[in-house]
């Protein structure tokens, strides 16, 4: 205990001084968690069909632990190596071991903190399960295909810090030394991955996922005292005076490196290649690494595109896939920020050299890298592609253009941050998450928000003029603040830039002119309000138990057939319930389902052909009788879908009416009942105009939408998915004023703006559900086509039909009657 | 640094970083060379198809449907499928309901004992303003139109599908007439199939015309079962005669089915983005943009396969079957323009989503016009035994009663199997060995006995 308090109370200042280098990651990697917090819930809203989005989403506060956890290391010691604060800390009196625990302890700390706001995190969008499900090894319970349990994720963050020590202590170069802790940190996998193999190969056995991971968590356990005492070997190595030796070794190589770096420089006669030379021999293997990396990313995944399933390849494949994007996004990083670049860019600043020229020759070898990789990839994808037997492999064969749009986001974005961080291990770590997270955002604007592609290719440029423009500065060091505000500005163009293009968009939806919305939205309200809850039209159904008990291999015995239809409703008081209510109150509205309206056009078209069959009026007027009354209370209904249909029911009458054998019994009560309860085409369209209004205000409640969808909001899904929202308001604004212009009866031209508002963009207007090809037709005829759009029969010649039906009621027989 | 001359290091060096940009600018340029030259090509293809200064876009199907159909009958047909569905709905179960094992299929002559002939009799009894209905229509030869909102792939399908109503309707009714003897009446329901689902049907997709295939088979199959058990007199059978003698186009079928197709599924194909298929789908308006080659290949590949002949043949089953290998492996080739696509490189994926399809289309073909070929042999069998008062020998001889050698010819290309019983009954297979069951969709051959 004593010892624990001198450790602190004697070394307050180490203390503070670790954590300081390491604030900056820990407040970077909480800034990307919460941002990436706060969009995702956003996300699922328009990314339909995407199954897994919640469990990516649990992914989400796992992932930065773990990034912290490769980082530490790399941080707290590999900087201080690169700094070379190393060698004036050795000279402090202050034991190698101290300082070694004070590191180990603070990143220790670091990752406590990281999972204390992971788990808080994922406390607060857990939803099923809860967060204790995920307290196990195995996958969690009831989440199907969730992530890893925590456990492992703990185990394997803190193997990882480890690993993260280990490297760079061990390794001078800090980006060699993160590719190191990489390749650490997959070994558990992959020993995992083998030793499963193995067991299959013996045993003839195949571990589960769950078995997987179980041997990880054990292969982890094993290895992490191991790395760990590693570690400590490698730190003592480096601080020990008794590794003075070795130490002052390399201490002389290090002088003695800028000399033969120099020495071995050949003589060259363009100030062009020599940039090019330096920037190559300035880091050639991580330039090496990070393009084998994308060599191997881009086509190793392609290789294992075959019939034959290979476990271990299906494994790493997807790794594999993460790897190019990381590689691609690496290379920026390496354009400002490999080994020692800071001070070479100083010394060309001061020997004048033009900043457009370096900024050019640095960019230059990562380019003609990336390039000569697509070059390799679109030779082996092309060749890939036409022998592959299949065609489905090729649908995740992606294009050159695809994969360079791909890596040009990557690769310019982290070229910007590693410009504004100026640390390696920071930029190699947070470059790429910046890199994907920019890319995720401009797939997404582009899928939800619709967003055009040239203005996302022209975006992309920002951040590679900003690096050009802060190059300058760059080079003399004296690029903050201003790097911090590019950084801003960049930021604030790649987010704005396409909300406001969805913005102008969903502006340009129109709507209607304040003053008339306001008034009209008033009246609608009080439609709204003043109505009182309409009766539902339901239909009986026969004892359908009959035919629902049955086995199924055996035919339908004829005693159950026969049951069946002594059981069905032969008159339409006995087969449409709500039809007594309906009678006994006249003055109420009455709603019912599409289909059950199909249902009834349908068996009034049975009942008719029977008419003509038999010509018994008096079982055929209780049909005529019915279908008035249900159109009747359908047409007081203020949901405009009953309006339509209404329509549907008054068309059959219409059409049943002008018949002759109808028109025979026109003098029979049953006859005039009927046309004295059809509204006339001034009455149907007040009813309409009501519904349109009522409908429309259905869609608020105050001043805040109400969620649920109501028949404005048809063709609403032809709309950019996210914007779909956004465009409710306005665009249903548009769709009353548009149909308020139909009522009002003037002229057709409301049928296209109808059409463009309702229709798929694919249907052309005049094979839509408004076009005259159909509207030429007796409406009769368009009944059973495509119930889904509004108003479709409004206007129609049938409406007049009827106003001369009530007119020949009032006046007298005519001879027009077809039939 | 000091100014030295050029010399070929820094030339070599040069060369490192330029000559990868400078080939990926070239592959970058190439491809959009390729991609003009290709567009070029395709609308020339696009020409060849629907003629000089035209194109496929997504009014082409529904021009053509509409020119090809008459909206005269039109009222008529949409009633009768209105009152079909509520009179099927009114008896239910498998008046309502399709299913193989659920109808009253058997064909019993009049006399003997059926136990569900009070059930059908009070089917056909309640469904006769219906058949009233259809025999108005029995006057015109004229295709009928429906009037569709046309919506790329999504077009109202339903109603095709309730045609299939109708044809249960038909055949039901005919059960009950042949039962009562009401030989009239039955050979009035048969013209009523003949004149919805036979050759005036026009189809507007590659659906409708596999259900006007299975409704068409539905009253083909009543007629054999009807012409072995003997219920038709001489008379009947002259009328009947007619209306098996009515020629099918099946290749006119065919390539109308298989270009309707093309013409649904290209412009969403053409229009960059897929937006019938996606938007439908609820997914998002994904960004797909083909290259003018894979269009190209798409096309002809539709082309090839709607303009093979012989149609409703094992011929064409297998030539459809080399057509679309070598479709996928054109479609293989990767033109440089295909580069630019996104975001695939290779588009079989769009020409997989159809080939199995056509293959198995094909096959429905051939099915159904070995139903046809069946049918008629079956019926010249009982003119032979009106004739000649005996069975032929051979299936060849029904040559003498007019039915030429190649409507003879069964499944796999042989004659069907066709011996005479020992009861002296004709038994007649719908394949050329009696003793195999027929694998390709798992069903036994259809086994007729002949009465004398």
């Amino acid at each position: 205990m004593s010892t624990t308090e001198s450790l602190i109370s004697r070394n307050r200042w180490l203390w503070w001084k670790e954590l300081r280098m390491l604030a900056p990651l820990i407040a970077l990697l909480i800034g990307i968690a919460a941002t990436m917090l706060v969009v995702m819930p956003e996300l699922p809203n328009s990314a339909q069909g995407i199954g897994r989005i919640n469990d990516f989403r649990m992914l989400v506060p796992l992932v930065f632990p773990v990034l912290f956890a490769a980082g530490a290391g790399a941080v707290l010691v590999g900087q201080e190596r690169d700094l070379r604060t190393i060698d004036w800390m050795s000279s402090l009196p202050l034991r190698p071991r101290q300082w070694v625990l004070v590191k180990l302890v603070v990143a220790l700390i670091g990752l406590a903190v990281m999972w204390a706001i992971a788990v808080s995190s994922l406390a607060l969008i857990s939803d099923a399960g809860g967060l204790a499900s995920r307290w196990r090894i195995s996958p969690a319970q009831g989440l199907s295909n969730g992530p890893i349990g925590l456990p492992l994720w703990i185990a394997h963050s803190v193997y990882l810090t480890l690993c993260g020590f280990y490297a760079s202590w061990k390794i001078r170069d800090q980006f060699h030394a993160i590719l190191l802790v990489l390749a650490l940190g997959c070994l558990p996998l992959v020993l995992a991955i083998l030793a499963s193999e193995s067991l299959y190969v013996l045993q003839r056995h195949r571990v589960g996922l769950a078995d997987l991971q179980g041997l990880m968590f054990a292969w982890i356990v094993v290895v992490t005292p191991l790395v760990g005492w590693l570690s400590y070997r490698a730190a003592m190595a480096t601080l020990l005076p008794q590794s003075g030796q070795s130490k002052a070794k390399h201490h002389v190589d290090a002088s003695v490196l800028p000399q033969s770096f120099w020495s071995t420089a050949p003589r060259l006669g363009s100030s062009w290649s020599s940039l090019i030379w330096q920037s190559i021999r300035s880091a050639p293997l991580a330039l090496g690494i990070t393009a084998s990396c994308m060599i191997l990313g881009m086509v190793v995944p392609l290789s294992s595109l075959s019939d034959q399933t290979n476990t271990l390849l299906e494994v790493l494949s997807p790794l594999l896939l993460l790897i190019s994007p990381l590689a691609m996004s690496w290379l920026g990083v390496l354009v400002f920020q490999n080994d020692g670049a800071a001070d070479r860019l100083r010394f060309l600043a001061d020997r004048g050299v033009s900043p457009t020229k370096v900024y050019v020759a640095r960019h230059a070898v990562p380019l003609a890298i990336f390039a000569s990789c697509l070059i390799a990839y679109t030779i082996f994808a092309t060749r890939r592609s036409e022998v592959s037997s299949t065609g489905f492999g090729g649908l995740v064969i992606p294009s050159l253009l695809t994969i360079a749009m791909v890596g040009w986001v990557m690769y310019t974005v982290a070229q910007f941050v590693s410009q504004v961080l100026r640390t390696l291990a920071l930029s190699v770590i947070v470059g790429p998450i910046v890199a994907a997270m920019v890319l995720g955002w401009f797939i997404w604007t582009r899928l939800s928000l619709q967003t055009p592609t040239w203005f996302l290719v022209i975006v992309s440029l920002l951040p590679m003029l900003a690096t050009w423009w802060l190059m300058p500065r760059f080079m003399d060091k004296r690029d903050r603040p201003h790097s911090f505000l590019m950084a801003v500005v960049v930021a604030a163009v790649i987010v704005g830039g396409p909300i406001a293009i969805a913005a102008w968009r969903i502006q340009n939806v129109g709507g209607m002119n304040a003053t008339v919305r306001d008034d009209l939205f008033a009246e609608a309200q009080s439609i709204r309000k003043s109505s009182p809850n309409p009766i539902i039209i339901n239909l009986a159904h026969g004892a359908e138990q009959i035919f629902r008990t049955r086995v199924n291999e055996e035919s339908v015995p004829v005693d159950q057939a026969e049951k069946w239809i002594q059981s069905y409703p032969s008159t339409p008081t006995q087969w449409i319930p709500s039809l007594a209510e309906l009678r006994e109150r006249p003055a109420a509205a009455a709603t019912a389902d599409d289909n059950n309206i199909a249902v009834i056009f349908d068996r009034l078209m049975l009942e008719r052909m029977k008419f003509e069959a038999d010509a018994n009026w008096e079982s055929f007027s209780a049909w005529l009788s019915a279908a008035s009354d249900i159109a009747r209370a359908l047409r007081k209904s203020i949901q405009w879908k009953d309006q339509d249909r209404a329509d549907v029911l008054e068309i059959w009458i219409a059409d049943t009416m002008s018949m002759s054998m109808v028109q025979a019994n026109r003098s029979d009560t049953a006859y005039e009942r009927v046309v004295r309860a059809l509204p006339t085409k001034t009455m149907r369209n007040e009813s309409r105009r009501r519904a349109v209004l009522a409908t429309w205000a259905a869609q608020f409640k105050g001043k805040k939408f109400v969620g649920y969808r109501n028949s404005i909001d048809n063709g609403l899904e032809y709309q950019p998915p996210y914007l779909a929202t956004w465009m409710q308001w306005p665009r249903s604004d548009l769709i009353v004023a548009t149909a308020l212009e139909a009522l009002q009866g003037e002229s057709i031209s409301w049928l296209p703006k109808m059409h463009e508002l309702m229709q798929a963009p694919s249907t052309p207007f005049q094979y839509g559900p408004y076009a005259a090809r159909l509207r030429d037709r007796p409406a009769i005829e368009l009944i059973r086509a495509n119930g889904k759009s509004l108003a479709r029969f409004w206007g129609m010649p049938w409406e007049d039909e009827i106003d001369q039906l009530i007119a020949d009621l009032r006046t007298g027989p005519q001879e027009n009657s077809h039939e | 640094m000091s100014k030295h001359p050029l010399t070929s290091r820094d030339f070599g060096l040069i060369t490192i970083v330029l000559l990868p940009l400078l080939i990926f600018g070239g592959m970058i340029v190439a491809s959009m060379i390729r991609w003009r030259i290709e567009d070029r090509e395709l609308t020339q293809s696009i020409e060849s198809i629907v003629g000089q200064g035209n194109t496929i876009d997504s009014t082409t199907l529904p021009r053509l449907y509409d020119e090809r159909t008459s909206d005269e009958p039109t009222a008529t047909w949409k009633s009768i499928l209105a009152a079909t569905e509520a009179h099927n709905a009114k008896f239910g179960g498998p008046f309502a309901w399709e299913s193989e094992t659920d109808s009253y299929d058997s064909v019993v002559p009049p006399g003997e004992d059926w136990v569900e002939s009070k059930i059908i009799a009070r089917y056909a009894e309640d469904a006769q303003p219906i058949i009233d209905k259809i025999e108005t229509l029995l006057g015109s030869d004229e295709a009928i139109w429906v009037p569709f909102v046309f919506e790329g792939l999504y077009t109202n399908l339903n109603e095709v599908q309730q045609m299939r109503g109708v044809a249960r309707l038909l055949h039901n009714c005919f059960l009950d007439a042949v039962h009562r003897g009401n030989n009239d009446r039955a050979i009035i329901l048969i013209q009523a199939s003949e004149r919805l689902f036979g050759n005036d049907y026009q189809p507007s997709m590659l659906v409708d015309e596999l259900v006007r295939m299975a409704c068409y088979s539905s009253m083909e199959n009543d007629l054999r079962r009807s012409i072995a058990a003997d219920v038709w007199s001489d008379g009947d059978r002259e009328q009947i005669g007619v209306i098996l003698s009515e020629p099918f186009d099946w290749d006119a079928k065919w390539r109308t089915a298989i270009e309707s197709e093309m013409f649904a599924v290209f412009p969403t194909l053409f229009s960059d983005g897929m937006p019938s298929l996606g938007l439908n789908n609820g997914a998002t308006n994904l960004p797909i943009m083909f290259a003018p080659s894979t269009l190209s290949s798409y096309l002809e590949g539709e082309q090839s396969i709607a303009t093979i002949r012989g149609a409703g043949t094992k011929r064409h089953v297998d030539a459809v079957g080399r057509a679309n290998k070598e479709w996928m492996s054109g479609a293989a080739k990767i033109s440089l323009d295909r580069w630019m696509q996104i975001p695939s490189l290779d588009t079989r994926w769009v020409i997989s989503m159809t080939t199995p399809a056509y293959e198995a289309f094909a096959v429905a073909f051939r099915r159904s016009a070995n139903d046809h070929r069946f049918t008629r042999t079956v019926f010249a069998l009982r003119e032979f035994r009106a004739k000649f008062q005996s069975w032929p020998e051979s299936l060849g001889e029904l040559s003498r009663v007019g039915l030429p050698n190649s409507e003879t010819q069964a499944w796999d290309d042989g004659p069907f199997a066709y011996h005479i019983n020992q009861d002296g009954e004709a038994v007649i297979v719908d394949q050329a060995r009696s003793d195999i069951t027929y694998t390709d969709e798992g069903n036994p051959p259809e086994r007729l006995v002949l009465k004398k």
